[in-house]
């Protein structure tokens, strides 16, 4: 990805990483969806086994299709509302600074970013059998001078992610202090 | 009994408010994801399973007699899912 992306970008800036969720945080709730998709499916089939002549009436079939369509596409519909509030969240390290952009729900989008000379300390945690096979967890980023901290949830090698951070933070630091030294 | 036409309109009245937030999310999706063959590629799997869902419902309610009635809260489960059973006169001693 290029900085194009970024709201007031520097002309030497470059991209680091693009952070996105692992993949498998989706799972679940894919997973989830695909069983209450199921079933309506499934309720035909057992009144179908059950009841072999329910369905020869054509108003009770055409009822029933009428509430399975609904059901469906209004299912279909949040799993894909999901599916948008994860793939929606992204972390962008640059070699300036930390942008933090993160859905909640459809119409909450919270946009926000720190310069790397502000970091104080970067954590990567990694919890659970799954994430640890995966390797992926959350990385926590706490500034200085500031009460809030970034947290990338869910990403792939945070340790990795966070030791880099941590090397472009130091690197930026005494920038920083060479060019306020100068002024 | 409900006449089966106020289910139909019912449905559409759902399916169309089903479409406003289809376009919503659709619109939040493009305009906020990164632009890329993946950001494209997964709203238009989703709005392919809509419009396949949707069209294939259409086709089979054109099949449909709409003046028929229904009863959809049944007095009791057992009569909703009594099977019935035509009665054909036949002569009593052939």
């Amino acid at each position: 990805m290029s900085p194009f992306h970024l709201p007031s970008t520097r002309e030497d800036e470059q991209t680091i990483y693009l952070l996105r969720r692992h993949w498998f945080a989706i799972i679940p709730v894919i997973i989830g969806f695909i069983i209450v998709l199921i079933l309506p499916f499934a309720a035909y089939a057992y009144i179908r086994f059950q009841y072999p002549e329910f369905f020869s009436i054509q108003s009770r079939l055409a009822l029933f299709i009428v509430g399975t369509s609904l059901f469906f596409l209004y299912t279909w519909l949040f799993l894909y509302q999901n599916f948008i509030d994860w793939i929606l969240d992204i972390w962008i390290v640059t070699n300036y600074r930390i942008v933090n952009i993160e859905q909640k729900g459809l119409f909450g989008r919270t946009m926000s970013e720190l310069m790397l000379y502000n970091v104080q300390d970067v954590t990567s945690e990694i919890n659970g059998f799954i994430p640890t096979m995966l390797n992926y967890g959350a990385v926590r980023i706490q500034s200085a001078g500031e009460a809030s901290r970034f947290d990338f949830e869910d990403i792939e090698h945070p340790t990795v992610i966070a030791k880099r951070i941590l090397e472009l933070a130091d690197m930026r630091r005494v920038e920083h202090q060479r060019e306020g030294n100068r002024v | 009994m409900i006449p089966l036409v106020y289910i139909l309109l019912f449905w559409i009245a759902c399916v169309a408010i089903h479409g406003v937030l289809v376009f919503i999310t659709a619109i939040q999706g493009i305009k906020n994801g990164v632009p890329g063959f993946f950001t494209y590629l997964t709203t238009f799997l989703f709005l392919s399973v809509i419009i396949a869902v949707v069209l294939g419902c259409g086709s089979y309610f054109l099949t449909v007699n709409w003046k028929d009635s229904v009863q959809v809260i049944p007095t009791t489960i057992g009569d909703f899912f009594q099977e019935e059973v035509s009665v054909v006169d036949t002569p009593l001693n052939e």
